[in-house]
């Protein structure tokens, strides 16, 4: 370039252009059409006949030319560029650059790495000037395009953390509708189950009624003409009917304490024993010689729930006695000392029976439902009130246990937490 | 006094209606024993249409004793269409239920029901059940004027009251 261009080549027009290119270079944005502003820019400062900019990112090229070259001859321009761009990277002089007479070509550096090459081809030989503004160039589009990386960057970052917040949303709206469609699952499977008690309580029965009716009737209509033997057999087909009866009502009676929602509130025990033991006949004095030992602790209870306990203890204590034997029942409660856990007042009722006692072997099973010990004929019983007793206390977040030998009584418990009083 | 009145049994089981009229029998009541045997047949012969036209053969009842569970229609929705007839309503009902299942019951009172009854399994209860029906249902209550002096004349006292001023039916005396 010979002085007198340099001479148009103000200062001033210097800072111009360079100025101009660093306001080109402010944003991310339409990058190759700023790019391209850029190269023209670039004719200002170091006259060319022609321009081109290579930028490798990712193994992938991007080439920008002033003039644009013909398309056919776009390819070969690229890879002869990459060819450069490579050699310039092998030797490891990585900032060297090439000067020739009317050629310059200079590393575009982002990071501390090489991403592309600026080449400019002029009609004439290129000077010292021409190369520190051209590198001056070069410098800003290194600047620049490492800007575009790290703002691309940050985008791809925000667009994954997007994508993980957006998945996260879906995994949570997944589980919420696993959560309703297994809540809907249990719901059908409660109303089954309340279906299926309210068709033992009404189609089962009817035909129970049936059975027991006929024979009374057959009894009633015909006794007469029967022999004694056959009138025993329709008394015990009455008599079945109606203990399947009270089976099924027992059924129903433990299905409805596995369902029911019921509430704890402070019980006066010996209140309530006392008013059972009232109202039942076979509780009497003259049946049973029952003593409680006062006073009761209270607890916190379900009032239904409690009298089923203590009326199946009770009835059990009664029944289960030897042939002559009059039944004698103890009742006492104790405080028991806390556990490991939180300090909470456990109450224990004891009910202590003079009965014939249940084997070590047989205790295990003894609250499990229809669990009966003893022969039909022996001791009337259908198995399911001990089972009652379990779930009722259970229900109100106790336990239940038995002490027992045979042939020397039993002791059972039921553990509930003690009321404050 | 309702002796010779009517009584509606509505039970879809035979059984049952074979003991309840083996225990009327045995209670020694003489009243006449119409069954219907679902909830549909029960609104017909009410209202009297289809085979129970006749109001003669087919009187109005001075008590219903109505089964809960049927085909067609269950008892609490033929409870819930005689609570809504303007004459009909009035009629004493008792329900008869294989279990005292508390949504049945209270439901069945809250539908108008009078009595809530669970169908004994004994002979001997239901004997007593049908005397206890005689003594109290069929002997000590009143029933409604449209059993004793007929429908007309209830349905006359009826649009007499509706029209404001008239006493409801059955305080009439």
């Amino acid at each position: 370039m010979n002085s007198s261009d340099r001479d148009q080549r103000s200062s001033a027009q210097i800072a111009r252009v360079l100025a101009e290119i660093a306001r080109l270079l402010e944003s991310p944005d339409n990058q190759d059409e700023r790019l391209h502003c850029v190269l023209k820019a670039v004719g200002e400062l170091v006259p060319y006949q022609s321009c081109a900019l290579l930028i490798e990112r990712s193994d992938e090229a991007t080439l920008l030319a002033m003039p644009e070259p013909a398309a056919n001859s776009r390819p070969a321009l690229q890879s002869s560029l990459w060819r450069l761009l490579h050699a310039m990277k092998g030797n490891g002089e990585t900032v060297s650059s090439s000067i020739e007479a009317n050629r310059l070509v200079l590393p575009v550096i982002a990071a501390d790495r090489v991403i592309g090459l600026l080449r400019v081809e002029g009609g004439e030989a290129y000077e010292l000037e021409d190369v520190q503004l051209l590198s001056a160039v070069a410098s800003q589009l290194g600047t620049y395009l490492t800007m575009v990386d790290l703002t691309a960057r940050e985008r791809e970052a925000r667009k994954e953390a997007e994508r993980l917040h957006s998945l996260l949303a879906d995994k949570a709206k997944h589980l919420e509708e696993l959560v309703q469609e297994r809540t809907g699952e249990l719901r059908a499977s409660i109303a089954e189950l309340e279906s299926f008690a309210y068709s033992l309580s009404h189609d089962m029965r009817a035909p129970l009624r049936a059975i027991q009716s006929f024979s009374q009737a057959v009894m009633e209509d015909y006794g007469k003409d029967i022999p004694p033997t056959g009138i025993d057999y329709l008394k015990k087909m009455v008599s079945a009917s109606a203990r399947m009866d009270r089976l099924i009502q027992e059924v129903l009676a433990f299905s409805r304490l596995s369902r029911q929602q019921i509430t704890l509130q402070p019980i006066d025990v010996e209140k309530l024993l006392r008013e059972i033991i009232q109202e039942r006949p076979e509780f009497q004095t003259a049946q049973v010689d029952i003593e409680i030992q006062s006073p009761l602790l209270s607890v916190l209870g379900h009032d239904a729930s409690l009298t089923q306990c203590i009326t199946n203890l009770l009835s059990n204590a009664v029944k289960f006695v030897n042939r002559g034997v009059k039944p004698r029942v103890r009742i006492w409660s104790e405080a028991m000392p806390p556990a490991d856990g939180p300090p909470m007042r456990w109450v224990r009722l004891w009910f202590e029976d003079n009965g014939i006692g249940i084997d070590k072997e047989a205790q295990r099973r003894l609250f499990g439902l229809f669990q009966r010990l003893h022969p039909d004929t022996e001791y009337q019983g259908i198995g399911i009130g001990l089972a009652i007793v379990r779930k009722a206390v259970e229900r109100m977040g106790g336990s239940v246990g038995v002490e027992s030998e045979r042939g020397k009584g039993s002791r059972f418990w039921i553990q509930l937490q003690g009321a404050e009083s | 006094m309702s002796r010779q009145l009517a009584i509606l049994l509505v039970e879809d089981d035979e059984n049952d209606v074979f003991f309840l009229k083996r225990a009327f029998e045995e209670a020694q009541i003489d009243n006449a024993v119409q069954v219907a045997r679902d909830g549909q047949e029960a609104i017909d012969y009410l209202s009297g249409t289809k085979d129970f036209a006749n109001r003669s053969r087919y009187p109005l009842p001075c008590l219903i004793i109505l089964d809960l569970k049927m085909p067609n229609k269950t008892g609490l929705e033929v409870l819930d269409w005689l609570r809504q007839q303007p004459v009909l309503r009035c009629i004493p009902v008792i329900l008869f239920s294989s279990s005292a299942h508390r949504n049945d019951v209270e439901r069945a009172y809250r539908f108008g029901a009078n009595a809530f009854v669970v169908k004994p399994p004994s002979t001997e209860d239901r004997t007593d059940l049908a005397r206890f029906i005689k003594g109290f249902w069929l002997r000590f209550n009143e029933p409604p004027m449209m059993c004793t002096e007929g429908l007309e004349a209830a349905q006359r006292f009826h649009a007499s009251a509706s029209e404001g001023g008239g006493q409801a039916i059955g305080v009439a005396s």
